[in-house]
């Protein structure tokens, strides 16, 4: 799963994004970022085939230093964790689910917010400051 | 009940404490400080505790340990099991005699590390450990109290021939006083969450204290709160995890990878847990009032200030948990009945402010409640055994 959706995350919105990155809270499978400007986004990706309450524990981790945090369940999980969408909502975690045809459908998003620590945020503006790698179609993950 | 800090690895935070009057005494660790210094530390900190003479391992040569007269390899080299036979009063004397100087309160009788102990273990623990410290103390003429190292394995909790195999063999030994107990923890978690382990161990301490002996509790994390309405002598307050929580890892001589630091928590008295510090930063944006969820001492105010650099080698957080946890448990009721309800009604507001935050914060299962409700069917059946 990990393999393909970072070919589909390259092809649809760019490399821009740093592939399980130590010295967080928790490791997310993907941070993408997006330099619009002076400011940089932040959205990270959990991924997971099954188990979405672990898996919505583990995003939520990943809002101490990103805008926005998904879960990206595997499409037979997706219907179990749509069931409970008002726990997505309550804590503000994107949802999203993934198959084996590469199909990326965005099944709640959620506010942009600020990250908890500005610490771990400023730790990744530091690790991508200099880059000068493009993304595109941010907006539909933003909103 | 008293509190004895567990030391180990910058003892010197136990120390500090200790001085400024959190704690009633501190439990040595052989591998942590060379024998020379403590010989030399101040009597003043060390009259009230007791030394882990830390032969789990009998000739395994971790950190400071060779330093100290009664370690095996300095009576023979390459000391094995079998040279017991023949240097076990030369051992229990050299043991003795390093806990006669430091002028401890306790003599310290040590105890063997087993994954799995063999059938003549409590036989041989006896021979080469429990009679020959006995015998040697009482030709001394020895006043002091002695208390007997014992490591509870999950088996003897849950066994019913083994524990009384292991109740029998601790309380058959007249000359010994009492008990360093402690319970060896395989949990993966944070928090003890298994109903069975702790009830059995409840039990295991109210059979030794209605026994008539002392019984001092070692390695213990929050769950030392759980174990006072078992009434022991006194529980152990400890800063890193391998501290408050017993694995033989801690006295093995290991070629060491690269070591991974503990995350920063900070520990709640009003939520009986340790909260990790990326949680607080979570809290403060989305719970109003957040930090009153958080013990007041004189380490909070820098911890809170926003530069304030949350890492495991930083103090703050371990002697805060030193002052707010040795608090809670001397503000816990001394009747055994009071204490239970006490600790129940604590545990009843701990889950609701959990739910509260949770409102708004997603917590993981090291910083959350979900050891309450076990802790509190724990209390309930507990107290079902004290009324039989």
């Amino acid at each position: 799963m990990s393999l393909r959706f970072e070919k589909y995350l390259k092809s649809n919105f760019g490399n821009t994004y740093l592939k399980e990155h130590p010295g967080l809270f928790g490791v997310p499978d993907f941070v993408f970022y997006a330099k619009q400007q002076k400011e940089i986004s932040f959205i990270s990706f959990e991924l997971k085939l099954k188990d979405w309450k672990r898996a919505a524990k583990q995003a939520f981790r990943y809002k101490s230093f990103s805008n926005i945090a998904y879960v990206v369940i595997g499409i037979s999980s997706a219907n179990a964790a749509m069931n409970n969408i008002d726990h997505f909502r309550k804590y503000n975690i994107g949802l999203a689910s993934f198959d084996s045809n590469s199909y990326f459908e965005i099944l709640f998003k959620p506010e942009i917010s600020e990250p908890y620590s500005e610490n771990l945020k400023q730790k990744l503006v530091n690790t991508v400051a200099r880059s000068r790698k493009k993304c595109r179609n941010i907006r539909i993950l933003l909103g | 009940m008293k509190v004895y800090h567990q030391t180990g690895f910058r003892h010197n935070w136990n120390i500090d404490s200790f001085q400024q009057h959190v704690g009633d005494g501190l439990i040595y660790s052989p591998i942590n400080i060379d024998a020379d210094k403590l010989l030399h530390l101040d009597v003043s900190v060390k009259q009230t505790g007791f030394l882990d003479p830390q032969l789990y391992l009998l000739n395994e040569a971790k950190g400071n340990l060779p330093t100290y007269p009664y370690f095996p390899g300095n009576i023979k080299p390459d000391y094995a099991t079998p040279d017991l036979d023949t240097s076990h009063l030369q051992l229990a004397q050299l043991c003795v005699d390093f806990q006669l100087q430091n002028s401890f309160e306790y003599i310290v009788i040590p105890t063997r590390y087993y994954a799995d102990n063999p059938t003549s273990y409590f036989l041989q623990s006896s021979d080469y450990f429990v009679l020959p410290f006995c015998d040697y103390l009482k030709e001394k003429g020895i006043q002091k109290k002695i208390l007997l190292s014992v490591i509870v394995k999950g088996i003897m909790l849950t066994d019913d021939e083994r524990r009384n195999e292991a109740l029998n063999w601790i309380t058959g030994h007249m000359c010994i006083d009492g008990v360093y107990l402690i319970f060896e923890d395989n949990f993966t978690s944070k928090q003890i969450k298994d109903f069975d382990f702790l009830l059995n161990a409840l039990m295991f301490i109210k059979v030794l204290k209605d026994n008539g002996m002392e019984v001092h509790l070692g390695y213990n994390n929050t769950e030392a709160i759980l174990y006072s309405i078992a009434m022991p002598d006194s529980v152990s307050i400890g800063s890193y995890e391998n501290l408050r929580s017993f694995g033989i890892k801690r006295f093995q001589d290991l070629e060491n990878g690269p070591m991974r630091g503990p995350r920063a928590r900070l520990y709640s008295s009003q939520l009986f847990q340790w909260m990790d510090y990326q949680y607080i930063d979570a809290m403060s944006k989305l719970v109003e009032h957040y930090e009153n969820y958080f013990d007041e001492s004189e380490y909070r105010p820098l911890m809170f200030t926003p530069d304030y650099n949350w890492q495991f080698q930083k103090p703050e957080p371990y002697k805060h948990y030193f002052y707010v946890f040795n608090r809670q448990i001397k503000s816990l009721p001394v009747s055994q009945g009071d204490r239970m309800e006490t600790i129940k009604a604590q545990i009843k507001k701990a889950l609701s402010l959990f739910r509260t935050i949770e409102e708004s914060v997603l917590l993981d299962e090291d910083s959350d409640g979900s050891h309450l409700p076990t802790w509190f069917n724990v209390i309930n059946a507990f107290q079902k055994e004290v009324s039989k």
